[in-house]
């Protein structure tokens, strides 16, 4: 294959191909949908693809979890009204211990919001949006090339952790449009890990806490702990295999600016002006990483597409007072950014003059 | 080279999208690195539709357009705060104060191709002359679509082949408005009117008509 325009959530579905996935299910929604319609495409070319319209985003998160069950790698893609809905199906899967992936490009909320337009609004979501103690393993690319590359390791890290990954992306990074050649980015591909049905041996897919012959275990705080921790244990396990994230920029600076999505491309021509860091693995969160590069620096900047989700988490992870620059109501912008600086008293002079200025 | 950066600025259904997957994948054929990103109301119908377009020689960091250096209005949607240093704009779309010119493309579609549609790719052509995207037929067949192959690529070679004197006379009171000014200013640099008559027409030709 040579260069071509490749769209953010087509690298999106190419990715998953790559990967191996042979089942789809999903229902659409603003600013995922064109995965879903690719997907039928490619599965009406490509039968080894199985797709489903499902009647809502409930069914189509059980039929990826079915489908992963009876062999399939599997996957959905949703935006944040639907990713809600799908939050029950998640915990489940955790519990049962399904590989999977979902894949959130996040749209300006709460509700129906502000359907066409780029949110991160959804970044603790994928943390806590459904019940009980668990942690997914999320990733956060911010070019097409990385949309490619960060689903097939979401559905890599899927097979290792035996969990459903989510994909975080956003409205702009999913409807962006770069020249690439995706078959220069090559990722090893994990096989399937989990048993085939009809294999021979009997397995139980409940959501309740079972031994494993099956009986009721509702009662024993001890086997729950049991499989708590070795949940727990896989997962972290897996995760410490996928640790992504950026640092650069003007490392000599003293002060470090956090950004992830599309928040990182338009922040970039504050480069020669600040450190950054980068997560592209949201969660779990980049605990130590983020500790060692956030200590050579006296001020710490978060800018995201929320109120400040991510510099909640930043303030509990090192101990400290983060600023903040929320980019709301979808409005991503360098101009956006340089306010948000601005109004914390940290717009660098030569920014502020090239406020009339083209800017790459 | 510094980046590029085009706006094509229109409603759900007027073409934005074919104008700017046209113009990125030409740009990507001819080596380029280019950013083609849609930004889109949800509305049913009428809604705003933009294409923000970038290239370069060297990859694109940013690609949200805050200063065009071209933008293309087929209708007057776009975010409020954008800049452009030029506009190529549909008749009655250029505003006040602006480094505008105004081209009939839905009429020079029907006119020249058969059919309005074609004015979007007549304006495509005139976006990449104002850019000097030289590109070769090679080029631009490559990055057309089959259907209607011979149509687009005429009307891209007609918009392409627009300089600002045929411009002016496309439109009437284009021609009449920029004679007028070049009189204005001959006039009050001293020239007797006869005079500054003759400057201005002798710089643009006179309007259409007069």
């Amino acid at each position: 294959m040579t260069k071509r325009l490749v769209q953010g959530n087509e690298a999106v579905l190419l990715g998953a191909v790559r990967a191996g996935a042979t089942y789809f299910a999903g229902y659409p929604i603003s600013p995922s949908s064109e995965i879903l319609m690719q997907a039928s495409a490619y599965a009406a070319a490509h039968p080894e693809l199985r797709f489903l319209q499902a009647e809502d985003e409930i069914a189509s998160a059980n039929a990826i979890i079915g489908a992963s069950l009876a062999g399939a790698k599997s996957f959905t893609a949703t935006s944040g009204p639907g990713f809600s809905l799908m939050q029950e199906a998640i915990g489940y899967a955790h519990k049962v211990g399904v590989p999977c992936v979902f894949v959130d490009v996040q749209r300006v909320g709460p509700g129906t919001g502000m359907p066409t337009m780029p949110g991160q609004g959804d970044i603790l979501q994928t943390r806590y949006g459904s019940s009980g103690d668990y942690t997914s393993i999320v990733f956060y690319p911010s070019t097409v090339g990385e949309c490619f590359e960060y689903t097939i390791h979401a559905f890599n890290a899927a097979e290792e952790s035996r969990s459903p990954v989510i994909l975080l992306s956003d409205a702009f990074l999913g409807h962006l449009n770069e020249v690439v050649d995706l078959d220069t980015i090559e990722v090893p591909v994990v096989p399937r890990t989990l048993e085939r049905l009809a294999s021979g041996s009997t397995r139980l897919f409940s959501g309740v806490l079972t031994y494993e012959d099956g009986e009721p275990a509702t009662a024993d705080a001890d086997e729950f702990i049991r499989q708590f921790e070795a949940a727990r244990l896989a997962r972290e396990e897996a995760a410490r295999r996928y640790a992504f994230y950026e640092y650069g920029w003007n490392k000599e600076a003293d002060t470090l600016v956090i950004c992830f999505g599309i928040t990182r491309r338009i922040s970039a021509p504050l480069a020669p002006y600040f450190a950054l860091f980068r997560p592209i693995r949201i969660w779990p969160v980049l605990q130590d990483e983020l500790r060692e590069v956030a200590g050579r620096y006296r001020q710490i900047i978060v800018i995201e597409g929320s109120e400040g989700q991510y510099a909640s988490v930043v303030e509990r992870v090192l101990y400290r007072d983060v600023q903040r620059v929320p980019l709301l109501g979808g409005r991503m912008s360098l101009e956006a950014v340089r306010e948000g600086l601005d109004r914390i008293g940290l717009l660098p002079a030569e920014l502020a003059a090239q406020s009339a200025s083209p800017v790459g | 080279m510094a980046a590029k950066s085009v706006v094509v600025d229109g409603i759900g259904g007027q073409g934005v999208r074919v104008i700017g997957n046209t113009m990125a994948t030409l740009l990507g054929v001819m080596g380029y690195e280019v950013t083609l990103l849609y930004d889109y109301d949800s509305s049913v119908r009428g809604g705003m539709s933009e294409a923000f377009l970038k290239y370069d020689r060297a990859p694109i960091l940013n690609p949200v357009v805050e200063v065009a250096d071209v933008t293309l209005r087929l209708a007057d949607r776009g975010p409020a705060h954008l800049e452009s240093h030029h506009v190529v704009a549909d008749i009655g779309l250029a505003k006040p104060g602006e480094e505008a010119e105004e081209i009939p493309f839905l009429q020079l579609g029907v006119e020249k191709f058969g059919r309005d549609l074609f004015g979007n790719m007549i304006a495509l052509g005139r976006m990449l002359r104002l850019l000097g995207v030289e590109f070769t037929e090679d080029d631009l067949r490559a990055a057309l679509p089959r259907k209607y192959l011979e149509e687009n690529v005429g009307a891209i070679r007609f918009g392409y082949s627009l300089d600002a004197d045929a411009i002016r006379h496309l439109v009437p009171e284009q021609a009449a408005s920029v004679f007028a000014s070049d009189y204005a200013a001959a006039f009050l640099a001293g020239s007797a009117p006869r005079e500054a008559i003759e400057q201005a027409a002798a710089t643009h030709g006179a309007p259409t008509g007069a």
